[in-house]
């Protein structure tokens, strides 16, 4: 008994240890080595050295997506991305144009993006001490304190409008925002993945300087940031530039978790009208989350399903046999909260109707029989035949840092995710796909020219 | 930045274009890192050229066929066919017949598409080094066996005829750029686009494929480009292995259809339903390969870095955040084109601006280029940014294949492209000045206005 309680007692010991400064693990990506630790007050860092181009990537990214623009009230759909969009825009101390001149001077590529999870900041700089060195005290200079500038806002957020516009003039924007909000919008639940992140004519004329001054304080802290770094850089330079960078961002807290979806038991039809010579399809229900133990079946099961291309059963049905599509694919979107299965295509108006029938028929097929044994081993051979290409790259294998970091996956995540693959069976596919994917639950938006369907 | 649709390819699951852009260049820094930056050549008695680049950074290598044939090589009422036969490459041989080919390819895990440009036609793979014999057996096979099946054909080109509905009848901004070049050329190639008119689609027949397949697809008119963790020797043993065999085909007397002398600026307006006004400027301008000042091409890629190369250039600093007449200005310029090009600027008006207004002030800086000499300084910082991103560039080996394959396909060559960054450093001031005066006058401009119409 008393043994036991040691064990527990080394165990929680350990716990502790784990999440204080310079508790260090290592895994491995590909040939390269992994380091993961916190710093002293609490930014997750990835590091990933390697020496044979002289690069380094640094790709940080925060809990402070547009699922967040419903944290303040009232929600203010756009806030994330304007914030986030401002970021390189002034700072105490210096201009927006010194920025720029500085960065691009030192041949420094940088950006930013935001999605309904992550808002991301990405720097590309040579490794030669002076021009990182120089990009780095430029970037924490950056962070400090943005000014989010009154002017500046104004002209970003007539940016946004006219972003809003060429949406409008996109089926395919078009579709996903109707898919969203059919998936995410119910009499039960109002999810924050329901919330456009991009905004609407109204949200970004609400949105004000304090806004964003606010959003950036309370989400663009060092606990709620994860720094991922590849390149030419020795261990030790990478710690103390995480701890100067996790210094400026400062004390704060975690993004509280998101709430569970709670999605409708029936799936909603939307059609909307489009001048397009084409209908955009797209069909799907939430489905599960990062670190979901179906994932792995789903994975393998939507591979033969939608996700590969010409071997998959969509694209044979709907475009090598029926020449309805010039693509047609596939997804399961694994977020913070339930994201996506989504199916989209493309097809002249008049096929709209035959396509739908086809894709659901191959769904419902699908699900109740799932593949063949030889589509299973078909689709392993090519998942794991194709894994080296997955860290060929300095940039691919930043990206996976700041997915796993992001997403708290263990850091021999690919690895794991290799072997899990390859032990999924026929029944398991199966089994997740009628307990995860229900048709009822399926809503299908259609954008398109209804006139020229065959309705 | 200028996004021009300049490829299409066969899209297996991701809708993705790869977008040309400024600056894919090679590095004189560069070959200071570890990697060698050495290219290796080999041509096979029967004309086939093989290029290799070593990159042992990864247990990776991707493999290029080239095609010196794209959508300028076409004639009216056919075009499109450089890219319907770029479909059909994937239908079988009597060696690996139906779905053999892509079947082979899943299995051994390769990333592998296909994509057409102007100036060529290409089929890679990318993959696990070991698997490079298989894609060399298949592509060796696919070369000169085609079997090209009439009902394939009649779904396929339906397949094609979606892909140009989806890229480009559907989106108000691509129509634009598409009538840009109709109206820029009147007899170059450029002057249809590369997928083809909705119209000749409509009417192609296998026929027209199999003329195509059995003029250009030949060993004699590819290239072979192999990038990776590969030995140089093995590679050459190994094409030499599959590709030895193929026959040549006479030798192509290829017909040049050089532009008339433009007399006059031209100018369209494109009525259609939209939301947004958009405005695309051409100017022609040369290119590397029919440069006749060799340094002209490179005098004009610093000018579009100096316009457009990043956050603080002209165009960004003047109409986006000075006047605030943009919400987005850019430019496209591309030097290792085949033939004479046009030098793109691209405008969307800010909200509440009229797009007379910002074509007024896009032209505006082009007129402050010809009468007054960049700075040094600012100068430095685009060549500084083309400097670091031919390193950058290296992280991929895809890109480093792209850039020798272009290179050779539209008649540059490789030695020229690995010049590239070196010819940049040499540019002058008063060069970019010349450049700007000599071509950027109005007898060589097109303008193309999308008007939006009321979506009904």
């Amino acid at each position: 008994m008393k043994k036991l309680l040691f064990t527990l007692l080394i165990t929680v010991l350990s716990l502790i240890l784990s999440s204080s400064p310079w508790a260090q693990s290592q895994g491995k990506i590909g040939s390269l080595d992994l380091y993961r630790w916190n710093t002293a007050n609490g930014m997750q860092v990835l590091f990933s050295p390697t020496s044979e181009l002289p690069i380094v990537d640094v790709r940080l990214v925060f809990d402070a997506g547009g699922a967040r623009d419903v944290s303040v009230q009232p929600a203010k759909p756009g806030l994330a991305k304007l914030t986030n969009g401002l970021i390189f825009e002034g700072s105490q101390g210096i201009t927006a144009n010194e920025i720029a001149k500085t960065f691009e001077g030192l041949g420094v590529q940088y950006g930013n993006s935001s999605h309904r999870d992550m808002a991301v900041l990405d720097l590309r700089s040579l490794s030669d001490k002076p021009i990182i060195d120089k990009a780095l005290d430029t970037l924490n200079q950056v962070l400090a304190k943005p000014l989010f500038d009154e002017k500046v806002l104004d002209r970003e957020r007539n940016k946004l409008l006219v972003a809003l516009n060429l949406a409008e003039q996109n089926p395919s924007s078009k579709a996903s925002l109707a898919f969203f909000t059919a998936m995410y919008s119910n009499e039960q639940q109002q999810h924050p993945y329901a919330s456009p992140s991009n905004g609407t004519k109204e949200s970004l004329a609400k949105i004000s300087r304090q806004d964003l001054i606010d959003y950036y304080r309370q989400y663009y802290v060092a606990p709620n940031a994860i720094l991922a770094i590849v390149g030419d850089l020795s261990l030790e330079r990478v710690k103390s530039i995480a701890e100067r960078l996790s210094k400026t961002l400062g004390e704060g807290q975690h993004a509280p978790p998101l709430p569970t979806v709670q999605s409708a038991a029936k799936g909603k039809n939307i059609s909307i009208e489009h001048p397009s010579t084409q209908t955009t399809i797209v069909l799907g229900q939430p489905a599960l989350k990062r670190g979901d133990d179906d994932y792995y079946a789903l994975y393998l099961g939507n591979h033969v399903l939608g996700g590969s291309g010409f071997s998959s059963r969509l694209v044979k049905e709907v475009r090598v046999k029926r020449g309805l599509t010039y693509s047609v694919g596939s997804h399961f979107i694994p977020m913070r909260a339930e994201g996506p299965f989504q199916i989209s295509l493309t097809t002249k108006n008049q096929s709209a109707d035959e396509a739908v029938t086809i894709v659901n028929q191959v769904l419902n097929d699908f699900i109740k029989s799932g593949p063949s044994d030889e589509e299973i081993e078909e689709s392993k051979l090519n998942i794991s035949g194709s894994f080296p290409l997955r860290t060929a790259s300095n940039k691919s294998i930043v990206e996976h840092l700041a997915v796993i970091g992001f997403y708290n996956l263990p850091e021999n995540y690919l690895d794991i995710f290799k072997e899990k693959i390859q032990a999924v069976t026929r029944e398991q596919i199966i089994d997740a796909f009628q307990r995860r994917v229900i048709p009822e639950k399926m809503s299908t938006i259609i954008v398109g020219a209804s006139s020229e369907s065959t309705k | 930045m200028f996004q021009s649709n300049f490829f299409y390819t066969t899209a297996r699951n991701s809708l993705s274009v790869l977008f040309l852009v400024l600056f894919i260049q090679q590095s004189a820094q560069a070959q200071a890192t570890k990697n060698s930056d050495a290219v290796s050549e080999k041509t096979l008695a029967n004309g086939l050229k093989i290029l290799v680049k070593e990159d042992n950074r990864a247990p990776v290598v991707v493999s290029q066929i080239w095609y010196k044939v794209g959508s300028s090589y076409e004639s009216s009422g056919t075009t499109g066919v450089s890219h319907a036969l770029e479909h059909m490459m994937f239908k079988g041989t009597s060696k690996y017949p139906g779905d053999s080919f892509n079947k082979i390819v899943s299995r051994n895990g390769a990333e592998d598409n296909a994509f057409t440009s102007r100036d060529y036609t290409a089929y890679y793979q990318k993959m696990e080094k070991s698997r490079l014999e298989t894609s060399f057996d298949l592509e060796a096979d696919r070369m000169r066996n085609l079997l090209l099946p009439k009902e394939d054909f009649l779904k396929e080109i339906m397949v094609v005829q979606e892909e140009r509905r989806w890229r480009t009848e559907d989106k108000p901004q691509s129509l634009l750029y598409e009538q840009l070049y109709v109206t820029a050329f009147d007899n170059s190639g450029y002057h249809h686009p590369i997928i083809g008119w909705m119209e000749d689609l409509k009417k192609m027949t296998i026929d027209d494929l199999k003329q195509w397949y059995q003029t250009y697809y030949s060993p004699n008119n590819a290239i072979l480009v192999v990038v990776g963790d590969v030995k140089t020797d093995e590679v050459f043993a190994l094409a030499e292995k599959y590709f030895a065999a193929i026959k040549p085909f006479p030798n192509l007397t290829v017909k040049l259809r050089p532009e008339r002398k433009q007399r006059s600026s031209k100018r369209i307006n494109l009525l259609v339903p939209a939301k947004s006004p958009y405005i695309n400027i051409g100017f022609k301008v040369p290119v590397i390969n029919t440069a006749k000042e060799s340094w002209e091409p490179y005098a004009l890629e610093l000018m579009a870095g100096i316009l457009d190369g990043g956050d603080s250039t002209r165009f960004n600093q003047e109409l986006v955040k000075g006047q605030q007449l943009a919400a987005s200005a850019g430019t496209g310029y591309w030097s290792n084109s085949r033939l004479e090009n046009l030098f793109l600027i691209d405008g969307t008006p800010a909200e509440g601006k009229n797009i007379q207004e910002l074509e007024k002030a896009l032209l505006a800086e082009i007129k402050k280029l010809q009468q007054q000499p960049v700075s040094m300084d600012e100068l430095e910082r685009v060549k500084n940014q083309i400097v670091a991103s031919a390193v950058f560039e290296k992280d991929s080996i895809f890109y480093q294949a792209m850039k020798i394959g272009q290179a050779e396909a539209s008649g540059v060559g490789w030695q020229t492209e690995a010049q590239y960054v070196e010819r940049i450093r040499q540019i002058t001031p008063e060069q970019i000045q010349m450049v700007a005066q000599k071509y950027f006058v109005p007898n060589n401009m097109t303008v193309a206005v999308l008007d939006p119409q009321k979506q009904s």
